[in-house]
């Protein structure tokens, strides 16, 4: 049926027209929601969404307006926002641009999460001791995350690339939305229960939003890898934001790929170590040869081996040097026996008659001989009396 | 060389590592010397031939009713 007054849109036109629309019927409101998918650009802008349980809703904090919210927008935030609603018309997209917002408690999630996180704490769950050292060279490298997508492939790619001659065990879960959590805490279980020969298990996925990895935030997910013998290495597709998956693990790896590069070494690498050795090991024996060559060389241009007369002439040296020796050994000898002749003749001196004439005493002689007693004389005999110092004749007067 | 065959790559390597730092220390004779690196350039030999031979193998693991089940492995296409 043709009507002429028919309006026919162009999207554009639609799209400008609901813009139009909803800028002048509503006034500024105030909004209260869960922050989510919050992203800050360089240029300033926030853009996120607001969302309850039943709905979400994109929403923009513009540089300009940002004076007016006084915290950070975080995921999970639970917020309440002036704003007004527009659209994002290129894209026919609802929209709230934020003028103000204050906090309000703490989103549901995030409030869990931090007291999940506090309880696995407290139980010491994220304790450094109980961390297991990764093996060096795995055999085997269980992989626990989805079965398809780019995670799974990038995993595979890096350890068959580093490392060929692994076993590559997948074991494809759910990772994200209801059950998630327990398929993978059954995957870590599964693999310590029925494939244990396994020597490490990587757990994780690619990036995503907050509430894509929210699995690797819940319990079941934390008690297997904490129960896990084998060792864990976490790679939740998130650079910034650590899950508890994280905090439980062995090992953190930012994503799936960066995961696969920390479990098994590089082949190059080892390869060249192989080399290094096998050099370390020719060199260390050409030393050795040349070492001993050496030592035969010197051994066999020694004098004595090479001029037996050496033998002798050592020998006659020697001698002389003995004999010229002798003459001071000598003088050494007669020096020593002077020494002991001066304190002999000391000691003589000492008991001297003539000391004893030094004190007052007298020596008296008569003919030679010398006058003990008085009976030895008689009257007119000279007599010579020896002092100290001189000496004086007499003659016997009674 | 059956022995050594059976062992990790990891226990070779250090086989080897530890062989050369016995060769370093240098208070062996000549003879042992030329001994442990013969020993030593075999079991280079025989890691590298693993490292080039290695085939990657990759399964898909799942427990059904508490058995594990394997079967090779592609990744889908998203």
């Amino acid at each position: 049926m043709s009507t002429p007054d028919r309006r026919v849109y162009t999207v554009a036109e639609l799209n400008a027209t609901v813009h139009e629309l909803l800028e002048s019927s509503f006034s500024e409101l105030w909004v209260e929601g869960e922050i989510s998918n919050c992203k800050a650009y360089p240029s300033g802008h926030t853009y996120l969404s607001l969302k309850d349980e039943k709905a979400q809703i994109r929403a923009v904090l513009f540089k300009g307006s940002s004076f007016g919210v006084k915290f950070k927008f975080a995921d999970g935030l639970k917020v309440l926002v002036r704003g007004r609603v527009t659209s994002y018309e290129p894209r026919g997209e609802l929209q709230l641009v934020i003028s103000a917002a204050e906090p309000r408690d703490k989103g549901a999630l995030q409030l869990a999460l931090e007291q999940l996180k506090a309880k696995l704490q407290a139980e010491g769950l994220f304790d450094e001791s109980r961390k297991k050292p990764l093996p060096a060279y795995p055999k085997s490298v269980g992989v626990v995350t989805s079965g398809q997508g780019a995670a799974v492939r990038d995993v595979i790619n890096v350890l068959s690339r580093r490392w060929p001659g692994l076993d590559i065990r997948v074991w494809p879960v759910k990772v994200q939305g209801p059950g998630a959590a327990e398929e993978i805490a059954a995957a870590v279980r599964g693999f310590n229960a029925l494939a244990p020969d396994t020597d490490v298990l990587l757990v994780g996925r690619g990036g995503g939003s907050i509430e894509d990895l929210w699995a690797f935030n819940e319990e079941p997910v934390a008690r297997a890898i904490a129960a896990s013998d084998i060792p864990v290495v976490s790679c939740v597709g998130h650079e910034t934001d650590w899950t508890i998956a994280d905090f439980v693990a062995d090992l953190r790896a930012p994503t799936p790929s960066a995961a696969a590069e920390l479990v098994v070494p590089e082949k190059a690498a080892v390869l060249d170590r192989t080399v290094e050795l096998e050099d370390g090991m020719l060199q260390t024996l050409r030393d050795r040869i040349e070492a001993l060559a050496r030592r035969l060389g010197y051994a066999a241009a020694h004098p004595l081996l090479s001029d037996p007369r050496r033998l002798w002439e050592q020998r006659v040296q020697r001698v002389d040097e003995l004999a010229a020796r002798l003459p001071e050994a000598a003088r050494r000898l007669l020096e020593r026996a002077g020494l002991r002749l001066g304190a002999v003749a000391g000691k003589l001196d000492a008991i001297s008659p003539l000391k004893v004439l030094g004190r007052g005493y007298a020596i008296a002689d008569s003919g030679g001989k010398i006058l003990t007693r008085a009976s030895q004389v008689r009257k007119g005999d000279p007599v010579r009396v020896r002092l100290s110092e001189g000496e004086i004749h007499c003659e016997v007067k009674s | 060389m059956t022995k050594e065959k059976s062992a990790t790559f990891e226990k070779s390597l250090e086989a080897l590592e530890e062989l050369v730092r016995e060769l370093e220390n240098g208070d062996k004779g000549l003879e042992d010397s030329l001994a442990l690196f013969e020993k030593g350039v075999v079991l280079a030999k025989d890691l590298t031939k693993r490292l080039e031979d290695a085939k990657t193998k990759v399964e898909a693991l799942a427990a059904d009713g508490g058995k594990l089940t394997k079967k090779p492995f592609a990744p889908k296409e998203d």
